[in-house]
């Protein structure tokens, strides 16, 4: 009898505190396979699955326990696909002016909670309470189980390492296992008590230091973990770039090219300076244009610059005719002109008229047009390429003879930046600095 | 263990819900003739019993129905027996008796045949239909069932009791915490490396095939478990991928994957550390200068209305009449306990209460308590800083914050304390700590949620 009441209990767990349970309910576990079933990672689905759990659990808790506390969760990094895919915590969770990071974790374990050191480390994710949550999956259940201050989990983190896969182990015997006092924070403490750190200024610094490494190795993630792949310097870089992030997210189960393209367009619009486009709006000679190496064009009424006239009437001959071509473009007097003379395989020109949209669509509008300057040689091809923050925009191909020309039109609304690229047969690349238009 | 009667004696469940033990003559008779050699015999062969039992049982032989009544009598009493077992396990710390599981898990006493509705709904009928003699004995069978099924598994959870299954650990057991447990029981840098390859191959093969176990099925109360013992395909799928080549059984593998999860599984359930929380400061505790009487009174009434009020809501913010019910029965409770000094034990009867852990689980006296004295200090908090303006000055309301904790925070302590105290005490009076008086004043005078 013995052996079979061991055989039979062996596996079954005794929970001390039966008053703090919370139990699921059946919709919460429903809408937690919803939610992680939109997440286009299957590595990750899981994960997300079990964090929904964590934050419902949490949410049903303090609507029990303090209906007056408001959780804010829309901007949830769970709710959130490009940083649920990387990171094991519910963070920029907000309670009020508080910011709060659930821990998942294992309702039965007592012994090591797994902390992103994401979460610790980088001040993007910090956050005023981390609050370790209890989920059993099997029975629907969950528990607060322990929470720490910011300043408290910082004091424990000094006297450990953390492991390679970018955790702090942390005994739960650590955390402050009176979770009512949790509450009593909450309700009770102003959130200028905890001061959190400020996100450093140096962010693009990391992200130039490390830039080439990422070029190279972040299309060789294939959905593994990134403390597998990169170093922790390469990750903050990756982890404090919402855009390299969602580059992350959409390389899942892809591996074109044309991601690759984009992430070095993407690194150079993230590293590089940009020519503000407002500027030359506002000051039609600005000393940063010249050093940024393009020629303005006066608009064609206006004609008193001592640029060779050749430009000014070439341009005026290809717009017209790009107008036949295309009737709904529209391009105002008021379009900023301008050239660019470079030396790939042959010499080329490439052209930028860009304007403001009316008023009403909130945005502007950047039109390129690439051609050869000598029109005597061998016919070869050039690529011409667009891209913003998100994907390429447009790629076009120029073969050089025939006095022929390419374009392309990109719009976008004022917090976009377009970057171009050209790039000749052999392989020789021009990247331009990307324009972004700030308004005055 | 193994006693033949095991397979002609039927346990079941009378209308009084009392559990009972006839002898199935008819079926005795038919196992003796069964199985003559056993009759003086101690060593019982059950593996082999069950599975000449089975093969008549599934065939279209015309013993198949006694085949079928000696398996349902087995199945019947190993289910009585792990009821029974968990009684010794869990009485005595979690108030869980084998009366309150035998009436979910065994078939009703009739004097006719079943009907096949009532059959087909029945634990024993799924147990017999789902189970293989060539993978497992039928006692191992019943008790892997008997405790995925949903009823028994909702009763074990009330009284604080889960499953952790072998699969939730290995599902929940990732590189660094594997490396971390097996080198404290120092086992070798070659072992670790194999059972960071199982476990890979654990993850790649069965996780990614877990999402149909996460929706909801409504007709699944026979199989409940998330993470169900994988399959023989899967094990075939990691067999491959961990040895290339099939140079072992899926059941070898299965076993293997169990004996890493009995190491971790140490390493899990370790016992809960208390951390030492400095409570013992017995600070001298003074008295309330006489000004802050009132102010403390009335902040009280306050918080314990607020909390009441709160739980209520929760208890039916669905809209469900059951929830208004409920609702009902919570602040009758409250009343029985607070005002009149009726035992919990006696509360829970006459509300239609499984028993008093049932009760204490609705109530949650402790909670309500610590939340009372929370909403105290805030209300009072509130309460000097609009008397004092210095909700305008953020340093100012610093000191205020440490001011009050100083001043209230014992007298808020020796409240609960006082309460939790009278509370525990067995032979009921009407309690007259304040806190208890301030409840049962509130609901004395609101009897009825949404005042």
């Amino acid at each position: 009898m013995t052996n079979f009441i061991t055989d039979l209990t062996n596996d079954l767990f005794e929970i001390d505190d039966i008053q703090g349970i919370i139990n699921l309910e059946t919709e919460q576990l429903q809408q937690a396979v919803l939610v992680s079933e939109q997440i286009n990672n299957q590595d990750r689905q899981w994960q997300v699955y079990f964090q929904c759990l964590t934050l419902f659990a949490f949410e049903e808790w303090l609507c029990q326990r303090e209906p007056s506390l408001t959780l804010h969760k829309e901007e949830s990094s769970t709710l959130k696909h490009q940083y649920a895919n990387v990171i094991d915590a519910v963070c920029n969770l907000e309670i009020g002016d508080f910011k709060v990071c659930l821990i998942p974790s294992m309702l039965l374990m007592n012994g090591e909670v797994a902390i992103p050191r994401a979460v610790i480390d980088l001040p993007e994710y910090a956050a005023h309470f981390y609050i370790v949550i209890g989920v059993d999956e099997e029975s629907e259940i969950a528990a607060v189980k322990g929470f720490l201050r910011y300043e408290q989990l910082v004091n424990i983190k000094t006297e450990l390492q953390p492991e390679t896969d970018w955790n702090y182990y942390i005994p739960l015997a650590q955390f402050n296992q009176k979770v009512d006092e949790l509450l009593l924070f909450l309700q009770c403490l102003a959130p200028t008590a905890i001061p959190l750190p400020e996100i450093p200024s140096s962010r693009e610094n990391i992200l130039r230091r490390v830039q080439l490494g990422l070029l190279n190795l972040l299309p060789e993630l294939n959905n593994r973990p990134l403390w597998e792949v990169f170093t922790w310097e390469q990750g903050t870089a990756i982890l404090t770039t919402p855009l390299l992030l969602n580059w992350v997210y959409q390389s899942i189960n892809q591996n074109a090219v044309t991601l690759t393209n984009h992430l070095s367009d993407l690194l150079q619009i993230l590293t590089q300076q940009t020519v503000n486009v407002g500027v030359w709006l506002a000051d039609r000679v600005d000393d940063a244009v010249q050093t940024l190496s393009w020629q303005l064009i006066p608009a064609a009424s206006e004609l008193r610059s001592t640029l060779p006239s050749n430009s000014i009437e070439e341009l005026e001959i290809i717009l017209r005719d790009i107008q036949v071509q295309e009737e709904q473009l529209d391009i105002p007097a008021t379009a900023i002109r301008a050239y660019q003379d470079i030396q790939l395989d042959e010499l080329l020109r490439l052209y930028a008229i860009i304007w403001s949209l009316p008023e009403a669509e909130n945005g502007w509008t950047l039109l390129l047009v690439l051609k050869t300057i000598n029109e005597n040689q061998s016919p070869s091809r050039f690529r011409l390429r667009v891209s913003d923050q998100i994907g390429i925009l447009d790629e076009q191909d120029l073969i050089t003879n025939n006095n022929n020309y390419i374009y392309t039109q990109v719009e976008g609304n004022y917090d976009d930046k377009f970057i171009t690229t050209v790039i000749s047969e052999t392989g020789e690349t021009q990247v331009f600095p990307a324009f972004e238009f700030i308004r005055e | 263990m193994g006693l033949v009667s095991r397979y002609w004696i039927l346990v079941t469940i009378d209308s009084f819900s009392r559990c009972r033990n006839d002898v199935i003559k008819s079926a005795q008779d038919f196992f003796n003739e069964q199985f003559p050699e056993l009759t003086n015999q101690t060593e019982i062969p059950d593996r082999k019993i069950q599975r000449q039992l089975m093969q008549l049982y599934q065939s279209s032989d015309p013993r198949s129905e006694m085949a079928e009544k000696c398996l349902r009598c087995f199945i019947s009493n190993v289910l009585k027996e792990s009821c029974m077992a968990l009684e010794r396990k869990f009485a005595e710390k979690h108030y869980l008796y084998s009366t309150e599981i035998l009436p979910l898990v065994l078939d009703v006493a009739q004097k006719k045949s079943p009907s096949t509705k009532d059959k087909e709904e029945s634990l024993t009928t799924q147990i017999l239909s789902t189970f293989n003699p060539n993978k497992s004995n039928l006692s191992t069978w019943v008790t892997i069932i008997f405790k995925t099924y949903s009823a028994v598994k909702n009763t074990l959870k009330e009284h604080g009791i889960v499953q952790l299954t072998d699969w939730t650990i290995l599902r929940y057991t990732t590189h660094t915490r594997l490396k971390q447990a097996l080198s404290n029981l120092q086992l070798t840098q070659t072992e670790i490396t194999q059972a960071v390859k199982l476990l890979d191959s654990f993850h790649q093969v069965y996780c990614t095939q877990l999402s149909s176990y996460r929706k909801a099925k409504p007709d699944s109360k026979f199989t409940t478990a998330k993470y169900p013992q994988p399959t023989k395909e899967q094990l075939n799928q990691m067999v491959e991928i961990v040895y290339g080549e099939k140079i072992i059984s899926c059941e070898e593998f299965l076993e293997e994957l169990q004996k890493l999860a009995t190491q971790l599984r140490e390493n899990w359930t370790q016992p809960k550390q208390k951390k030492n929380q400095n409570n013992d400061n017995h600070e001298k505790v003074s008295k309330l200068p006489d000004y802050c009487i009132e102010p403390f009174d009335n902040c009280l009434h306050q918080s314990v209305e607020q909390v009441i009020q709160n739980r209520c809501n929760y208890i039916q913010r669905k809209g469900t009449q059951k929830g208004q019910q409920q609702a009902n029965k919570y602040r009758e409770a409250l009343s029985l306990f607070h005002c009149h000094g009726v035992a919990l034990k006696k509360i829970a009867s006459q509300l239609g209460f499984t028993d008093q852990p049932h009760l204490s689980r609705f109530l949650k006296l402790k909670i309500l308590r610590e939340d009372i004295g929370r909403n105290l200090l805030l209300n009072l908090k509130k309460y000097v800083a609009e008397l004092s303006g210095c909700s305008q000055s953020p340093d100012k309301l610093l000191e205020l914050d440490a001011r009050i904790q100083n001043m209230f925070g014992q007298e808020i302590n020796k409240l609960i304390q006082e309460a939790e105290k009278e509370a525990k005490n067995g032979h009921r009076l009407v309690m007259k700590s304040r806190l208890a008086q301030s409840i049962c004043q509130f609901i004395t005078r609101y009897p009825h949620c949404n005042h």
